[in-house]
């Protein structure tokens, strides 16, 4: 190594390195808690609670994950989350599509305060309106059902906002040459403006689907029964019914609700970060 | 102005537009002919465009009615109408295949709605005829505009003539009763504009249905149409043949907008009485106008007269401009704050700058405005007052 190559790295290479540097010690941070989860959910007993830390268990204990399987109702607590998060998702498509449609393209009065409004809700957190919801659902004797999982979230002002501001960046022409070719306004958005909203529709439904697969808060309001309990509801129940917490089984489970929503952002995620840059429509 | 008769494919009857606060349109009232090929044709911000968007149906005017075949058409939408129309941007769905662009009018207008849901549709009875047959007609167009190999591309990968043919394809496929075509080529190259004209003429020809063609080009205009129709700040100035538009402008703003050399406009006083006004050397006089004239020139209409004293006009060379065929001679005239420019063969001239040249042309290829009004006045031979 002389002569021809110098001594030193050059400048930008050792700037490179660096950076890189930091940003696997980033993704260390936020992955060290699911690291853990893995490690904790693959040791048996008596290896989690020892005061030398190590990551990968002297044995690994399956058995955790067949406890995890065979003491709550997992399957159940999946399909009830795949239930709730597919629902909401089909009703706020459903609605803000058309929603953010006619606050992009078409002209009405009161279109701007209406935007307006729209961009005030993104700043009211779901805990502020919990309270009220919730009445309203007792009210109706709707609590403890789908219907209470499902229905304050069918629609969604971050939806709206989303999808409008990637409508409002499309031609008008080709909403009028939609118009001249006979299609209805509910054509135009069905038809025309939401297969182009893809990536954008990609982006919110990661966005919907983790928000609500996560959601401990208002499952934990709304429901009591656990046959309607979602993943992070149900994975309370390990602590429920055990006198002492089994955490073997616990971050056992945990894996497992975890895993879908991993699996889904990585089938997604190259659709996903073109909706979030919203670089978007090409051709 | 257009007559309101019923032989109008389409009829503007005073319509008026205002768009946020700005009057577009005033009291326009326009007719479309059958089978012909008409211009409009403006500068941008003339409502040239928002008129063409009246008649598609896309806006609703704010007064005044629009009239198709003697149907009063102004709550219609475009559909309704069985208008096409064909954007600048040619507006072709991203999305869409080539030929799913092409077919989406007819599948539209032609399916029901159930059989218009994807993959479901198709296995209605009868949908599949249907999209056999909207397939075949597709196709048959695809042909006609030699676009068949591009029929399964998306937009995105086609060129920007090639989306331009897509665009007419599709405004063709579903045999309209109108064509409008805002701009269409002002989006491609000087070459595949002036390919495209002739082609958009031939189709014209061959459909032998009506066409409205909006541009700000003049030579789209006077090449292509039967008639040009020129707007100006919402009005329609002149409405006649190409050649009408050019022989004799009805207005100086119609005179200074057509030509492919803009027209000289020289301002002078009124010739009554005057022995030595240009006019008077001209042999026209005006019997019947006090107050001052524009006397408009076209530069290819002026010659320079053999001695600079026989001139009607008179004036210095200011610059010579090299044209190829001709040379662009500008003169400063004599006595006068106005320059005037002369095209002259190249061959033949021998001016440089500085030299006096007198101007001389024919009676006939003068035009004669009103200085306050605009309007086109009519000279009588016979110099005399």
């Amino acid at each position: 190594m002389s002569g021809r190559f110098p001594r030193r790295l050059p400048r930008h290479l050792t700037g490179r390195i660096l950076g890189t540097a930091l940003l696997l010690l980033g993704a260390l941070v936020v992955l060290a808690p699911f690291l853990w989860m893995l490690s904790v959910s693959l040791k048996p007993a008596d290896e989690i609670f020892t005061s030398d830390v190590h990551l990968i268990p002297n044995r690994i204990a399956w058995e955790n994950y067949v406890t995890a399987v065979t003491t709550v109702p997992l399957g159940r607590f999946l399909l009830n989350g795949v239930i709730v998060c597919g629902g909401i998702l089909v009703f706020q498509i459903l609605f803000t599509v058309p929603c953010a449609y006619a606050l992009a393209q078409r002209s009405f009065p009161g279109r701007s305060l209406l935007f307006g409004c729209v961009l005030a809700g993104l700043l009211v957190p779901f805990h502020v309106t919990a309270i009220p919801i919730f009445i309203g659902l007792a009210k109706l004797r709707l609590l403890d059902s789908y219907t209470a999982l499902i229905l304050p979230f069918i629609g969604s002002v971050f939806g709206i906002f989303l999808f409008r501001q990637f409508f409002a960046r499309l031609p008008t022409a080709l909403f009028d040459a939609a118009r001249v070719d006979g299609l209805s306004e509910a054509a135009i958005v069905w038809r025309i403006a939401l297969p182009l909203a893809w990536p954008a529709a990609t982006a919110f439904a990661v966005f919907s689907v983790t928000a609500h697969w996560n959601d401990l808060f208002w499952p934990l309001v709304a429901t009591t029964s656990p046959e309607i309990a979602t993943p992070p509801r149900g994975i309370l129940y390990f602590r429920d019914e055990e006198a002492g917490t089994d955490l073997g089984p616990l971050m056992a489970g945990a894996t497992l609700v975890t895993a879908p929503l991993v699996i889904l952002f990585l089938l997604a995620q190259r659709t996903f970060m073109r909706g979030v840059a919203s670089g978007g429509l090409r051709g | 102005m257009a007559s309101l008769g019923d032989s109008h494919i389409l009829d503007l009857r005073h319509v008026s537009q205002t768009l946020g606060g700005n009057r577009i349109l005033h009291d326009l009232s326009l007719g479309v002919a059958p089978s012909e090929f008409t211009a409009i044709l403006g500068p941008s911000g003339c409502g040239k465009s928002t008129t063409l968007r009246l008649m598609a149906g896309l806006d609703r005017p704010n007064a005044g009615t629009v009239h198709m075949g003697g149907r009063d058409v102004t709550d219609d939408t475009p559909a309704m109408r069985n208008i096409a129309m064909v954007f600048q941007s040619y507006a072709l769905y991203p999305h869409l295949t080539v030929a799913e662009n092409i077919a989406l009018p007819l599948v539209m207008r032609e399916c029901k709605p159930t059989e218009r849901v994807p993959f479901l549709g198709a296995l209605l009875p009868g949908a599949r005829d249907k999209l056999r047959d909207i397939g075949k007609r597709v196709r048959r167009i695809a042909a006609m505009l030699e676009i068949e190999p591009l029929l399964e591309r998306k937009p995105g990968a086609l060129s920007g003539g090639q989306q331009q043919r897509v665009a007419v394809g599709r405004a063709l496929v579903r045999d309209p009763a109108l064509f409008l075509l805002d701009e269409p080529l002002s989006n491609l190259d000087a070459k595949l504009r002036i390919q495209m004209r002739t082609e958009l003429s031939a189709l014209h020809r061959r459909s032998g249905k009506p066409f409205v063609y909006v541009t700000h080009d003049q030579t789209e205009a006077m090449t292509m149409a039967d008639r040009v129709l020129l707007m100006l700040e919402g009005r329609v100035i002149q409405d006649g043949r190409p050649r009408e538009l050019y022989e004799r402008p009805a207005a100086r703003e119609v005179a200074a907008f057509i030509g492919a050399h803009p027209m000289n406009l020289i301002d002078l006083p009124s010739p009554a009485g005057d022995a030595d006004h240009p006019l008077t050397r001209l042999g026209l006089a005006l019997p019947n106008h006090r107050g001052r004239i524009t006397v408009g020139l076209r530069p290819e209409h002026l010659r320079c007269a053999t001695a600079a004293a026989d001139g009607f006009l008179k004036g210095r060379v200011e610059r010579l401009e090299y044209h190829g065929r001709d040379t662009m001679v500008t003169l400063r005239l004599d006595g006068l704050e106005t320059a005037v420019d002369l095209l002259q063969n190249a061959q033949a001239s021998s001016l440089n700058p500085g030299d006096w040249v007198g101007l001389a042309c024919r009676s006939t290829d003068v035009h004669l405005f009103d200085a306050e009004t605009g309007g086109r006045l009519h000279p009588t031979p016979g110099g005399g007052t």
